[in-house]
């Protein structure tokens, strides 16, 4: 599920994602997306995630509590142009720990990082907060489509990783995962 | 935040429970601009769940008086300012009245450390052992899942089945009929299938439906067979048939009922024994817990407390809505597992499906016969009119005594099935125990669902199909008053000292001026939640269970009971819920409600620092934290008469055990607004959807996005995938109701 203040970019994500396109303009708030279907091929398996959007009830703080309770995995956004929906975010990781599963897969993200100019929170600062709250986090681009695929494919990984559990596997941490994978695609795509 | 609010709207809707849910989702699927407010922090009103620190918070609201209504003085210069010369403003109250006499008791200690001994429970080890052996409670109940149409295979009494009723007198013959109810009793329905269910599958390539849920489920690493073979070594016999998959099962089903049967039977005179069947509480625990405040407040958030808690009819109109409008996909379901009713001082369990009818031993063969034959008679009552003739105006109970049967069944019939007094006319009566008969079988053995997490969520699940369509949520926004034009009719609303217009007003009656509603709203339902320690009538695994309590000299009016366990989603291992509402006859719900209370559970433990809570012998439940109130009950009155034109009023929750009075009044109410519209078409699923705006994305830069957007192939795979072998095109809805007719008639 994704959360977040409004403007963030989470329907952006998620079409992204889903479609591979990007949405401009037109799409000032969320209309018509409820929720999308996208399987992610992981090694010998296949996991289905069902990627659920807030159709715009998070614009007055009034997502439905039920929208929290089946939830395997967050994606909480942020806008690093604003630096109020990063002050939010805490908002919002309140709300999910109210509302959501004990052990739900939480990953902070801050989005529209191809804005460079208009940038206000800075790398570090999302990755202290995310650190605080021990989740994982990462910055994308719906617009370039940059390191979408692959938070997308982090937290397929840990449910993966949680409902296969097997002793014998080596740990799978999301965060780990997501500095190598964020670490190896640096130099490719977005620098 | 404020100003970004739009100041037009076609519709704006003040509360958000269960009728201006509705109203708000049908008007925002149709286009409309809907702009839905509600001045709690929270969804759903009077029709609200909480988790347990929740309640108590609003129970703390709602003890202290609500201050006077100073409204005049909100008329200030700044609505002036907004209004036109023709334009008056009326005040909306501020301090809603709807809620009285709220009451709490807690029946447990603050927390452990008030007293270090805890209290030792009656079991002897042998009981604990076999306790250990059974899987946490929910393994029982909660490893099928069906999906709307698999489910539907069940004995509904259908007009087919009445040629064989005249010869399946005889018990043996039942073997397979039985199984029907049982395999799908307690399951949890889905009517949409896996792919739209809340949950992300986790399936491995060969796909053998090998999938997430819920995080309990997930504890539960037994399989349905393993479940099997442990309790049929606890058992000795077939008892634990209920929780397998759709398939097999021969004929030792009509022994297992006789064993289940004769295990409820037994219960009251072996309590100590079969108690340990109950425990639901974890394996691992060695003495039965003593719950304090603190536990309760630790655990709180897996509470999900009802204030107006309801049954859905597997056959009635809010299932048929959530299945048509495609609303079902937010929610999932239970069924309801049990009747209870209260006859000759204790509590047994009727037989409402001739599954039951069979296997029960209450009643004797002969009984059995004439039971079977009235309850065929009553699904079809209208076409036989020369079998109630003369008795249409007369009460019903004295045509079911003009029928011979035996007191029992009377009782069972008049008092569990139609749940009616013994003052409700035959016709009535007839209607209301065909309504029973037809929504049995469809999901299990009662006719009832239950949405899991609560009622509450039902609401929300409208309101999120609204925001979908477009509807503006804001919620703990309060309305200060109401715009009316030269003719009185209402234009727009304060809100936050701002104007917002809008050509339709809908609002919850609690946010209606006292003008606007009738003089006197006569009416007034008691409620209670209890929080207790264990099962009102314990069973092997956990039930669902409704329960109607006949006046007598003590109980004042009828009393519905619910009892919801933690496989209900509504409170943690090892304690139950109990709803009770009845139509108020007393001045507070207390004294209208202990009594029942009292019948059902160990009194009530005031004195919470001399530790009786957990200590006595007796096996009633015990009580430990409860909540009575009083509610304006607005459903029996006219409310759309002498508000101004452009407002809908819309009902409190109500007396009624199930949401057929809601649907209906959405549904009148939508139609008198926008009369040529259609209520709630279907909604697409998100695959239907194509997305506007594709073409020429100005942002892109040429890589995948010439990927079609709405590429459907890549779906078909995955939702093979994900699909359990027992769902059945759980996508196609027509398909769906075809094929359940066509189960029917099989």
């Amino acid at each position: 599920m994704l959360v977040g203040d409004s403007g963030v970019g989470k329907t952006c994500v998620l079409v992204r994602y889903k479609d591979g396109a990007f949405l401009s303009g037109a799409f000032i708030s969320t209309v018509g997306i409820d929720f999308r279907n996208k399987v992610v091929p992981l090694d010998d398996a296949k996991v289905k995630l069902q990627i659920w959007d807030t159709a715009g009830q998070e614009r007055f703080r009034s997502v439905t509590h039920a929208y929290y309770r089946d939830a395997h995995a967050l994606l909480l956004l942020y806008d690093v142009t604003s630096k109020n929906s990063f002050d939010n975010t805490r908002a919002w990781l309140g709300e999910i720990s109210e509302y959501a599963h004990d052990d739900v897969v939480i990953m902070l993200i801050g989005n529209k990082a191809d804005m460079k100019e208009e940038r206000q929170v800075k790398y570090e600062d999302g990755e202290r907060l995310a650190a605080e709250y021990e989740v994982a986090f990462m910055e994308t681009s719906a617009k370039s489509g940059m390191n979408v695929e692959l938070a997308f494919q982090a937290v397929a990984r840990e449910l993966k990783y949680r409902k296969m559990r097997n002793p014998d596997d080596p740990k799978f941490s999301v965060t780990e995962y997501v500095k190598h994978e964020s670490q190896k695609n640096a130099s490719g795509c977005c620098s | 935040m404020d100003d970004d609010l739009p100041s037009n709207f076609d519709v704006i809707i003040l509360g958000t429970g269960m009728p201006e849910s509705i109203l708000a989702a049908a008007a925002a699927r149709i286009g409309k601009t809907v702009l839905h407010l509600d001045r709690n922090h929270y969804y759903g009103g009077s029709w609200a769940n909480f988790n347990f620190d929740q309640l108590t918070e609003w129970t703390e609201k709602h003890k202290v008086i609500p201050p006077h209504e100073t409204t005049t003085s909100l008329i200030d210069e700044r609505w002036a300012e907004c209004l036109t010369e023709e334009e008056t403003a009326v005040p909306l109250p501020q301090y809603p009245k709807n809620i009285q006499n709220v009451s709490c008791i807690t029946c447990i200690r603050e927390s452990a450390s008030a007293k270090s001994v805890p209290e030792e429970k009656v079991f002897s080890q042998d009981d604990l052992e076999k306790t250990n052996v059974i899987p946490s409670g929910n393994e029982n109940s909660e490893n099928t899942e069906i999906s709307h149409l698999a489910a539907s295979s069940g004995d509904s009494f259908s007009p087919t089945d009445n040629e064989q009723v005249a010869e399946a007198v005889g018990e043996t013959e039942l073997s397979g009929i039985t199984h029907n109810l049982q395999e799908s009793e307690s399951s949890r329905v889905t009517f949409l299938g896996a792919s739209t269910s809340r949950t992300n599958d986790v399936s491995n390539q060969e796909g053998n439906g090998d999938h997430v849920t819920r995080e309990h489920q997930e504890e539960d690493t037994i399989s349905p067979d393993l479940g099997q073979s442990l309790e049929e070594a606890l058992f000795g016999s077939n008892t634990s048939s209920d929780n397998t998959l759709i398939q097999n099962v021969g004929e030792r089903e009509d022994s297992v009922n006789d064993v289940l049967e004769d295990r409820n039977h037994n219960i009251r005179s072996e309590e100590s024994a079969e108690m340990c069947h109950d425990l639901n509480l974890e394996p691992s625990k060695p003495d039965k817990k003593e719950w304090t405040l603190e536990d309760l407040h630790t655990q709180r958030r897996k509470f999900n407390l009802d204030l107006a808690p309801k049954l859905l009819l597997s056959k009635g109109p809010l299932v048929g809505l959530l299945i048509s409008s495609n609303i079902a996909r937010y929610a999932e379901f239970k069924c309801a597992t049990r009747v209870l009713t209260y006859i000759n001082n204790h509590l047994e369990q009727v037989p409402c499906s001739r599954a039951d009818v069979f296997a029960t031993k209450h009643v004797s063969v002969v009984e059995k016969r004439m039971l079977m034959k009235l309850l065929t008679f009553c699904l079809q009552f209208q076409k036989h009119p020369e079998e109630y003739r003369g008795f249409e105006g007369r009460p019903f109970v004295e045509f079911l005594k003009s029928r011979k049967l035996t007191p029992s069944v009377v009782h069972y019939i008049c008092y569990a099935i139609a749940m009616v007094d013994d003052s409700v006319p035959t016709l009535q009566g007839l209607t209301a125990t065909q309504k029973f008969l037809e929504s049995l079988g469809h999901y299990g053995n009662s006719p009832f669902l239950w949405p899991l997490y609560g009622c509450g969520e039902l609401p929300q699940c409208f309101c999120r199909l609204c925001a979908v369509f477009g509807g503006i949520y804001y919620l703990k926004r309060s309305v200060e008053g109401v715009i009316l034009d030269r003719e009185g009719k209402c234009v727009g609303i304060f809100s936050n000292h701002k104007r917002i217009n809008c050509s339709w007003l809908v609002m919850e009656s609690s946010y209606a001026a006292a003008e606007f509603l009738p003089a006197n709203v006569p009416e007034r339902v008691s409620r209670a939640i209890f929080i207790t320690s264990s099962s009102i009538l314990p069973a092997e695994k956990e039930q669902l269970t409704l329960l109607k309590l006949v006046p007598d000299g003590n109980i004042p009016s009828t009393v519905t009971v619910l009892e919801l366990g933690p496989g209900a989603m509504v409170c943690p291992d090892g304690l139950y819920v109990v709803y009770m509402n009845c139509p108020s006859v007393h001045e507070t719900a207390k004294e209208d409600l202990l009594p029942a209370a009292e019948l059902l559970f160990s009194p009530l433990n005031t004195d919470v620092n001399t530790g009786c809570a957990g200590s006595s012998d007796v096996m009633e439940p015990e009580v430990l934290w409860c909540v009575f109130f009083n509610e304006l009950d607005t459903t029996t009155v006219n409310l759309n008469e002498h508000n101004p034109s452009g407002t809908i009023i819309t009902s409190s929750p109500g007396k009624s055990l199930d949401y057929e009075l809601t649907v209906k009044e959405a549904r009148n109410l939508f139609q008198k607004m926008f009369p040529a519209e259609e209520f709630l078409p279907r909604a697409p699923d998100p695959e239907e959807i194509v997305m506007e705006g594709d073409t020429g994305n100005p942002g892109e830069k040429g890589n995948e996005s010439a990927e079609n957007l709405t590429d459907n192939e890549i779906q078909h795979p995955s939702e093979n995938l994900q699909q359990p072998e027992e769902l059945q095109s759980p996508n196609d809805q027509e398909n769906k109701e075809q094929d359940q007719h066509s189960v029917t008639e099989a």
